[in-house]
C-alpha cells in the first residue's frame, strides 16, 4: 500500500514536472521558429531591399478566418517578393470576429492591418472614436493601384466622415446572382402546366400542385422557403426587394411602398392555402435541404455554393427529378427583380498605435499592382492557370486548388477585377461553374437596395436593430394572418415612430444630392 | 438488510416499471449522440435527404478518414491534448498548494486569504482587462494566455474541504517523527486524498478539452487552435444562414465541410474525452460527495 502510494506521488510529480518543463520548451520552440522565419524573412527582405533606398518595416496583420496557416501557404512568398514587405498574418475567429476586433483594438495589439468585418457601422464606431486612422490623403497619395482595382471611389466615398476616409474597404460589389429559383419541371409536365412567367401564374401552378400532388408525397408542400420574409421568388415582383426603394424618383422605406400590402396579401394567401411551407420563419437550411431531397417541394430557391450537393442529391435521393432554373416572376405591375447584397464584406484598419499607415498604403498599392495582383491571387500562368482557346483563363489542376484555395492575401476587390479574375476560382468545381453561369441570365433583374452605399447617418445606424426587430415580428404576422393586413397603418406608424421616419428623411436628402 | 425484507409484487412492480423509465431516459439522452454517429457514416445525400435518424445510411467511412486524416485536425488535436496535460498539471499544482495552507486554521489572516479568493469566483474583472493584462505580459498568442490563471476557486474549495477532514493527529505525529511542512503535505494529505485528485483532476481535464473561448480570444493564428475551437469553426461555417453568406469571403463558402464531415469531426473531437471517464468515474463519485457535504 505504501509503495502504491509512493508510486503514485512521484509518479504525479515527475508527470508535473515533465509537462511543465515541456510547456517551456515547446513556447521556445515556438518562439525560435518565428524567430526563425523571420530570420529566413529579413534575408528576403535585405535581398529586395537592395533594389529599395528604404528600410521596409514588417506589417502585422489581422485578417479574416482562414482554415489555413496563411505565413506557410504557397502564396504567401508571392505576397512577400512581390510588394516587397515582409508580413505576419493573424486571423481573427470564424464565429463573433467582431468581439475580438474590439479587444484587440484596444490595445493596438501591435497590428498594422485590421480586419472589421461589416456591417459598416463596426467601422464608424471605431473612425468616430479615433481608434482608427485617417487615410485619406495617403490613398489618394499612394494608392493609385488600389483605386483602380476598387472601381474608383465608388466604394470609398460612402465610408467617409467629413470628407475623411479611414479604412481600405473590402468591398461586396454585387456583381452576380449567387442564387435561382427551380421548379420541379416533370411535376410540371405531369399536371401539363407550362413554367410560370408571373405571380398569379405561380399561384395557378402552386395550387394544381397542392390539389394534384404529382409528386405523390405526403406531405406534398408546394413552395418551400428559409425564413426570409422577403424571399427572392417573390418580392422583387412587388417592388419590395430591398429596404428602400425608389417610387416616382424618391427614396422611401419599401413599408411605406403602396404595393407593400399587396405583397402581403399575396403572401397571406400563399401562406392559408398552405401554398407555402407554414413553418417556414422556423426553417434551417437544413430542414428546407430536408424538404426539398425527400421529394415534397415543388418550388424552391437555392444557393449557388451548394449547387454540387443539390445536384449529387437529386440524382441519388430523386434520379427521375427534373429541376429548371425558372427565374424571378412578374408582378400585377410588371415588376421584376431580385435584391442583391452590395456593400462591404468588411474594412481593413490602421490603427491609432501602428506607425506604418503610410507603408500599408504603399503595400495595398503594391498588392494590386494588376501583374502582381493575378500571381498572388490567381497564380502564375502556365503553372497554376492557362490560357482556353477562347482567351479564358482556365485553372490548372492540382496546382491551382492546391496553391490557390484561399484569396484573404488581398483586401478585397471591385465589380470589374471581380469578373475578370475571380470567376477562375468557380471552375473548381463543374456544377458550380455551370449553374452560376445559368443564373446569370438573370444577372440584369438585379436590384440593389441603393442606402447599402449611403454614408452612415446615425439615424440610420442607432435605429437599425429596433427596426428590423420590429418588422420581423409584424411582417411574419401579416403573412402568417394573425394580423389583419387591414391594420397595417398601425404597424407603420409603429414603425416610423421608432425612428424610420428620421432615418428615411436623412436617406431620401441624401439621395437627391447624390443620384 | 433491506435485501432480506421480502418485497410484495407490487413494489416489484414498482422496481420494473421505474428501471423501465430509466432505461427510456438512459435511451433519450443517447439518442443524439447515435443522431451524429449515424450522420458520420452516411452518404451525404442521404442526409440532405433527411433519411438518416439512427441508422447510417448509404454507409461510408471516408469522412472519418477525411478528418482524422487531415492536417488541420491533427494538429488541433495534438495541441488540445498538450493543453489538457500542460494545463491539468499545472492547475493541480497550483490548487494544491493554495488549498493546502488554506486548510489550516493555525494560518494568520486564513479568513482574509479565503475571502480574498472568493471574492474573484464572484467578480472578475471582465473580459478587455483579461486581454490587456495578457497582452501587456506578451502572452497573447501562446498558450499560456490560456492555461495560466490556472487555478479555479471552486475547485481549490473543495480541496480545502477535503484536507480539513484528515485528522490533525496525523500532521502530529508526522511533524513529532521530524517531517516538515512540505513532506507532510505530499506524503502523508496528497496520497490520502487521491479521490478529490482524481476528481478536479477530471473537471480540470475536461474544462481544458471543452475550453474554446480562451483560445478564440487570446489566439491568433488559427494554426494554433485547439481541437474544440477548430470544431466550432468548422461548424460555424457549415451552418451560415443565406444572409451571412453574403457577406462571407467567397473562397470560405466554398470550402464548406459537407454534413458528414460535420458530424465526423464532432465524433473525432468528443470519443477522447469520454474514453477517460470510465478510469475515473469510481473516484470522481466518491470525490464529489465527500469534498462537498462537509463545509
Amino acid at each position: 500500500m505504501k509503495i502504491e502510494m509512493k508510486k503514485a506521488l512521484s509518479l504525479i510529480m515527475i508527470l508535473t514536472l515533465i509537462v511543465v518543463s515541456a510547456a517551456c520548451s515547446n513556447t521556445s520552440t515556438t518562439t525560435t521558429t518565428t524567430s526563425g522565419s523571420s530570420t529566413t524573412a529579413t534575408t528576403k527582405k535585405t535581398e529586395t531591399s537592395t533594389t529599395q533606398k528604404e528600410e521596409l518595416p514588417e506589417l502585422k496583420i489581422l485578417t479574416a478566418y482562414s482554415a489555413i496557416d496563411m505565413n506557410t501557404y504557397p502564396n504567401y512568398q508571392d505576397v512577400v517578393d512581390l510588394t516587397g514587405y515582409t508580413v505576419k498574418y493573424d486571423n481573427l475567429p470564424a464565429e463573433d470576429a467582431i468581439s475580438k476586433v474590439n479587444m484587440v483594438l484596444a490595445t493596438g495589439g501591435g497590428y498594422d492591418i485590421i480586419y472589421v468585418p461589416a456591417p459598416s457601422s463596426n467601422y464608424f464606431k471605431y473612425a468616430k472614436e479615433g481608434a482608427i486612422q485617417d487615410l485619406t490623403d495617403l490613398i489618394d497619395t499612394y494608392g493609385q493601384n488600389y483605386i483602380t482595382a476598387m472601381d474608383g471611389y465608388k466604394f470609398i466615398d460612402p465610408l467617409r466622415i467629413d470628407g475623411k476616409v479611414f479604412c481600405l474597404p473590402q468591398p461586396n460589389p454585387g456583381a452576380y446572382l449567387a442564387s435561382g429559383n427551380f421548379i420541379r419541371k416533370d411535376w410540371l409536365d405531369s399536371i401539363g402546366m407550362a413554367i410560370p412567367q408571373t405571380t398569379d401564374d405561380v399561384l395557378d401552378v402552386l395550387r394544381a400542385f397542392k390539389a394534384e400532388n404529382p409528386g405523390n408525397v405526403d406531405p406534398c408542400i408546394p413552395y418551400v422557403q428559409g425564413n426570409n420574409l422577403f424571399p427572392e421568388m417573390f418580392a422583387g415582383a412587388f417592388g419590395v426587394a430591398t429596404e428602400y426603394v425608389i417610387e416616382d424618383g424618391q427614396l422611401i422605406s419599401r413599408y411605406r411602398s403602396e404595393s407593400m400590402k399587396d405583397y402581403l396579401s399575396y403572401m397571406n394567401t400563399l401562406f392559408t392555402e398552405k401554398l407555402l411551407d407554414n413553418e417556414f420563419p422556423i426553417n434551417t437550411s437544413e430542414v428546407t435541404n430536408n424538404k426539398i431531397f425527400s421529394g415534397k417541394a415543388g418550388l424552391f430557391s437555392y444557393s449557388v455554393w451548394g449547387i454540387s450537393g443539390m445536384v449529387n442529391a437529386f440524382k441519388e435521393n430523386l434520379p427521375d427529378a427534373e429541376y429548371v432554373l425558372i427565374g424571378y416572376p412578374k408582378g400585377p405591375d410588371g415588376q421584376q427583380g431580385v435584391a442583391v447584397a452590395q456593400g462591404y464584406y468588411g474594412f481593413n484598419v490602421v490603427p491609432k498605435s501602428s506607425p506604418n499607415a503610410e507603408h500599408v498604403v504603399k503595400y495595398a498599392n503594391a498588392l494590386y499592382q494588376e501583374d502582381n495582383f493575378v500571381k498572388i491571387y490567381d497564380g502564375h500562368e502556365n503553372v497554376h492557370w492557362e490560357y482556353d482557346d477562347n482567351g479564358n483563363m482556365t485553372p490548372i489542376q492540382p496546382a491551382f486548388g492546391d496553391e490557390r484555395s484561399i484569396a484573404s492575401y488581398i483586401l478585397g476587390i471591385g465589380e470589374t477585377w471581380q469578373l475578370k479574375y475571380w470567376t477562375i476560382r468557380l471552375q473548381k468545381d463543374a456544377n458550380l461553374y455551370e449553374w452560376f453561369y445559368k443564373m446569370q441570365d438573370y444577372a440584369d433583374m438585379r436590384v440593389f437596395n441603393v442606402p447599402d452605399l449611403a454614408p452612415g447617418f446615425d439615424s440610420v445606424l442607432s435605429s437599425k436593430d429596433e427596426l428590423t426587430e420590429l418588422a420581423t415580428e409584424n411582417i411574419t404576422k401579416f403573412i402568417s394572418g394573425s394580423l389583419s393586413i387591414a391594420d397595417y397603418q398601425s404597424f407603420l406608424d409603429a414603425y416610423m415612430a421608432a425612428g424610420g421616419e428620421q432615418a428615411e428623411k436623412d436617406l431620401a436628402e441624401w439621395y437627391v444630392q447624390n443620384k | 438488510m433491506a435485501a432480506k425484507i421480502k418485497s410484495t409484487w407490487h413494489d416489484q412492480l414498482f422496481i420494473a416499471l421505474n428501471s423501465l423509465f430509466m432505461l427510456f431516459l438512459v435511451a433519450i439522452t443517447l439518442l443524439p449522440f447515435l443522431h451524429v454517429i449515424a450522420k458520420a457514416f452516411s452518404g451525404d445525400t442521404a442526409i440532405m435527404a433527411g433519411k438518416v435518424l439512427f441508422w447510417p445510411l448509404k454507409p461510408q467511412i471516408n469522412a472519418l478518414r477525411f478528418v482524422v486524416s487531415s492536417n488541420s485536425f491533427s494538429k488541433a488535436f495534438g495541441f488540445s491534448i498538450y493543453l489538457v496535460f500542460a494545463g491539468t498539471a499545472i492547475s493541480m499544482l497550483l490548487t494544491l498548494i493554495t488549498s493546502y495552507p488554506l486548510s489550516k486554521t493555525r494560518i494568520k489572516g486564513r479568513k482574509f486569504l479565503l475571502l480574498y479568493f472568493v471574492f474573484t469566483m464572484l467578480f472578475s474583472g471582465g473580459l478587455v482587462p483579461s486581454y490587456l493584462l495578457r497582452y501587456e505580459l506578451g502572452l497573447i498568442d501562446t498558450y499560456w494566455a490560456v492555461i495560466l490563471p490556472g487555478l479555479a476557486v471552486f475547485n481549490m474549495l473543495i480541496f480545502k474541504n477535503f484536507f480539513e477532514q484528515i485528522p490533525d493527529s496525523l500532521e502530529e505525529s508526522a511533524s513529532i517523527d521530524g517531517a516538515g511542512n512540505l513532506t507532510i503535505m505530499m506524503r502523508i494529505y496528497l496520497p490520502l486524498s487521491m479521490p478529490a485528485v482524481a476528481t478536479l483532476t477530471l473537471f480540470y481535464a475536461v474544462g481544458y478539452w471543452n475550453n474554446y473561448f480562451g483560445p478564440m480570444i487570446y489566439l491568433t493564428n488559427s494554426a494554433k487552435y485547439p481541437l474544440q475551437l477548430y470544431l466550432r469553426s468548422v461548424i460555424h461555417l457549415a451552418s451560415l444562414s443565406d444572409v451571412e453568406k453574403s457577406t462571407t469571403d467567397i473562397d470560405l463558402l466554398m470550402n464548406v465541410a459537407t454534413e458528414s464531415v460535420v458530424a465526423s469531426t464532432v465524433i473525432a473531437s468528443t470519443l477522447p474525452i469520454l474514453i477517460l471517464y470510465p478510469f475515473l468515474q469510481k473516484y470522481f463519485v466518491k470525490g464529489m460527495i465527500i469534498g462537498s457535504v462537509k463545509g
